[in-house]
């Protein structure tokens, strides 16, 4: 590693203390202060429930204080290190004496015969492992001048930047997107303050897969209105949202929603509604009576032991299981299957209580982040970096006469990589023995 | 739940022959390489192509599961665990016929971490009853269903066989550190700066996978959910993962931090990597649980 990026600022003059502010705000050291105490930060946070480490770790002022500072830090480095970048991409030192090529991290002395076009064959030999050449400085002192990879130089560049670029668009996301949670069953609809519309689910279908037991796929027709106008009309299902004026309706997940038709014995009277795992089914006024809902089978069976159980995501035997309390004590287990009547005692008579069936509910996230392009665009651009960064190493190489005209000395450095350059220097080595011997 | 693809019994016994044969063909390779590094030269050449051979059979049994899952073996920790070790192998294989016999000893390193990730799909699971790595035959649940489910996993096993590529070379560079006697063992073993650069070159390698694995997983999320991030906590260790790595690859040019604390750096990121993997799904809650 003989060649660094640093920040050189002007020679012999004091640094203001605004600069020596920015130059600390920029440094690496700062920088990787700040990504260890994210990562410990972020470990710490691991080990709490999730939505407390959203509530209170990751949307807390002060991580995201070190998000911003993260950024500020990628700005001034990003900055202050394009100028010393350029000068090292651009203006290689391209003359080096004896002794420096001595001093390279892999060198080598090959012996030639004494003619006067050796640098020549260097040069050439130079070229056919696929360096840039030129012929530097002037008699004694000619050195032949070779180099590959100096996109290289700007991978780190490039790489700070896109994460740069990164960071504003989420932050740009968040600060003019937004993201709720609603949805309905077939023909409600819902309203989506943020973004001034209006959800309408015309039909939900539930398409079982070819094997029960995976979870089915539903399709959800939606007609989103703003005001009047219809401005999106499509179907949504699981990785297929719908997408309008930068805003989007994901499937996130359905739920099926248990039918009961209660009947007053002795009047007659009767009233259907929905109910939800977890509701109570109340059977007289007072609410003295109820079945909690525990859970709804929609394919029932039991084991032998009587424990029930789903068999699979078939509707087939759709079958209710909860708990008839009465006041705070529990009467026992009741299992209510579709189309059974079943009557229960309560302080105001008997009421029937029967499954009539089952309503499907979709449950979207809707949501706008106008921050999608930058992130993707980073993104790619990150990768760019990273590739440029790790993947193309640059590499010079330098050769000069020997002291004594008999040989030929090559030297070679890289930028943060040796580890091909003796193969190289190798290769060069035995390109310029071949074409000294057929001379 | 029972097996849920039907796989005929032959196919499931060639499965399982292949996994067999590979993990101990591997096991061949790993006994070979740490003979080779005691000082018995003539080892090295002989057990790099047990590793080639071991590589092959793996291979195959990585085809025979996709042929008998009926979709890419890219699914549950049985299936990515398998990637992961041949990922490995298939890298520093790679990096063997680059550099040559000079690194062999690399091999001595990078083979026994392979069979440590072997026996997380073998041992453990029968040592340790919380720990389950089934190997039924589940078809893809629908929000799987997706190519960027390929892309995600592909650069996720190569990030991590880079991340473990430069482990095992950490490893040789801390005990050549601390045992300066190391007769016949220091002779097998590269210089402090080849390996600085081969840990360097590596971690590099499994960063920029690393780092395609985590923009995948985010564009596949915001396809299927809405959000590029969720903040679940194996999101959040991939990302810690990076940051460790990140940090690595700053430190190695301040003065100061190069040396050991460069080398703890890469111990740590794989540390943070592991538990990823495997840490995450046994010890923290998530929506990753796939498994
Ligand atoms: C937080 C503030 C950061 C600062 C001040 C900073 C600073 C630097 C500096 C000074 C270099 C060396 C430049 C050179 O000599 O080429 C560098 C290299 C690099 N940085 Fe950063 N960096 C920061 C964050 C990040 C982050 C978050 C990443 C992403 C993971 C990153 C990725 C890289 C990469 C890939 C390199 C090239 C490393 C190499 O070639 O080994 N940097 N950074």
């Amino acid at each position: 590693m003989t060649d660094t990026i640093n920040a050189k600022l002007p020679e012999n003059k004091p640094e203001s203390p605004l600069q020596q502010t920015l130059r600390f705000f920029g440094s690496m050291q700062f920088g990787i202060f700040l990504l260890l105490l994210l990562a410990v930060i972020s470990a710490y946070a691991t080990l709490q429930e999730m939505e407390q480490a959203i509530d209170y770790i990751y949307s807390s002022w002060w991580y995201l204080s070190i998000l911003s500072f993260i950024s500020l830090n990628l700005l001034l480095c990003t900055v202050q290190r394009i100028r010393p970048m350029f000068r090292l991409a651009f203006q290689p030192s391209k003359s080096s004496s004896i002794a420096d090529i001595r001093n390279m991290p892999a060198h080598s002395e090959v012996p030639t015969k004494m003619h006067s076009d050796q640098l020549d064959t260097a040069a050439q030999a130079f070229k056919s492992v696929g360096l840039r050449v030129s012929v530097e400085g002037a008699g004694a002192g000619r050195i032949v001048f070779g180099e590959r990879g100096r996109l290289g130089y700007f991978g780190s560049f490039v790489t700070h930047l896109s994460l740069l670029v990164i960071l504003l668009g989420a932050l740009y996301g968040v600060v003019t997107g937004y993201e709720v949670t609603n949805g309905g069953w077939i023909d409600s609809s819902f309203v989506v303050q943020e973004g001034g519309f209006e959800v309408h689910m015309t039909d939900i279908r539930m398409v079982q897969e070819e094997n029960p037991v995976m979870r089915p796929r539903v399709y959800t027709d939606v007609t989103v209105r703003r005001g009047e106008e219809v401005i999106a009309q499509d179907t949504v299902s699981i990785n297929y949202p719908v997408r309008f004026g930068g805003n989007t309706i994901y499937h996130s997940t359905f739920l099926l929603f248990p039918v009961f038709r209660l009947t007053d014995v002795k009047t007659g009277e009767s009233g259907t509604s929905r109910f939800m795992e977890g509701d109570r089914i109340y059977l007289d006024a007072q609410r003295t009576t109820y079945i909690n809902i525990v859970k709804f089978y929609t394919n029932f069976s039991m084991h032998p032991d009587g424990t029930p159980y789903n068999i699979d995501y078939r509707t087939d035997r759709p079958v209710v299981g909860g708990v008839l309390m009465r006041g705070r004590e529990t009467v026992g287990n009741v299992l209510l299957p579709r189309n059974k009547a079943q009557v229960f005692a309560t302080p105001d008579g008997d009421v029937e209580v029967m499954l009539t069936g089952y309503d499907l509910a979709t449950v979207f996230s809707v949501s706008k982040n106008l921050g999608r392009p930058f992130l993707f665009g980073g993104s790619l651009l990150l990768l760019l970096g990273l590739y440029m960064s790790f993947f193309i190493t640059p590499e010079r190489y330098y050769a000069s006469k020997g002291e004594n005209d008999h040989s030929l000395l090559i030297g070679g450095r890289g930028y943060r990589s040796r580890l091909f350059l003796a193969s190289t220097l190798q290769r060069i080595e035995s390109e310029i023995k071949r074409r000294e011997e057929a001379k | 739940m029972a097996s849920l693809i039907e796989v005929s019994p032959a196919l499931l016994l060639l499965e399982n022959v292949l996994f067999m044969g590979a993990a101990l063909i591997y096991l061949a390779a790993t006994l070979g390489y740490i003979i080779y590094v005691r000082g018995q030269r003539e080892w090295g050449s002989f057990s790099a192509m047990v590793l080639k051979i071991a590589f092959i059979i793996h291979t195959a049994f990585i085809a025979v599961r996709g042929y008998n899952v009926e979709r890419l073996p890219f699914v549950g920790h049985y299936e990515f665990g398998n990637l992961f070790i041949w990922g490995t192998a298939l890298v520093y294989i790679w990096t063997e016929w680059r550099l040559k016999e000079k690194f062999y000893a690399v091999g001595a390193f990078i083979t026994p971490l392979m069979m440590f990730y072997f026996s997380y799909l073998t041992i453990i699971p029968s040592v340790i009853p919380a720990i389950v790595v089934s190997r039924v035959h589940r078809p893809l649940p629908p929000v799987l269903q997706s190519n960027w489910l390929s892309v995600h996993v592909a650069t996720s096993v190569f990030g991590y066989a880079g991340f473990t590529l430069a482990f095992a070379a950490a490893m040789i560079w801390l005990i050549k550190h601390y045992v300066p006697a190391l007769g016949a063992l220091g002779r097998m073993f590269p210089t402090h700066e080849a390996l600085d650069e081969y840990i360097y070159r590596s971690a590099g390698f499994g960063f920029l996978f690393h780092t395609a694995m985590i923009i995948s997983g985010a564009i596949w999320a915001d396809i299927s959910w809405g959000r590029y991030w969720g903040w679940d906590p194996k999101e959040m260790w991939s990302l810690i993962t990076w940051f460790v790595f990140a940090v690595y690859l700053h430190a190695r040019f301040t003065r100061g931090w190069t040396g050991k604390r460069a080398i703890a750096l890469i111990a740590l990121g794989w540390v943070a990597m592991l538990f990823t993997w495997v840490g995450v799904a046994w010890l923290l809650p998530g929506i990753h649980a796939f498994g």
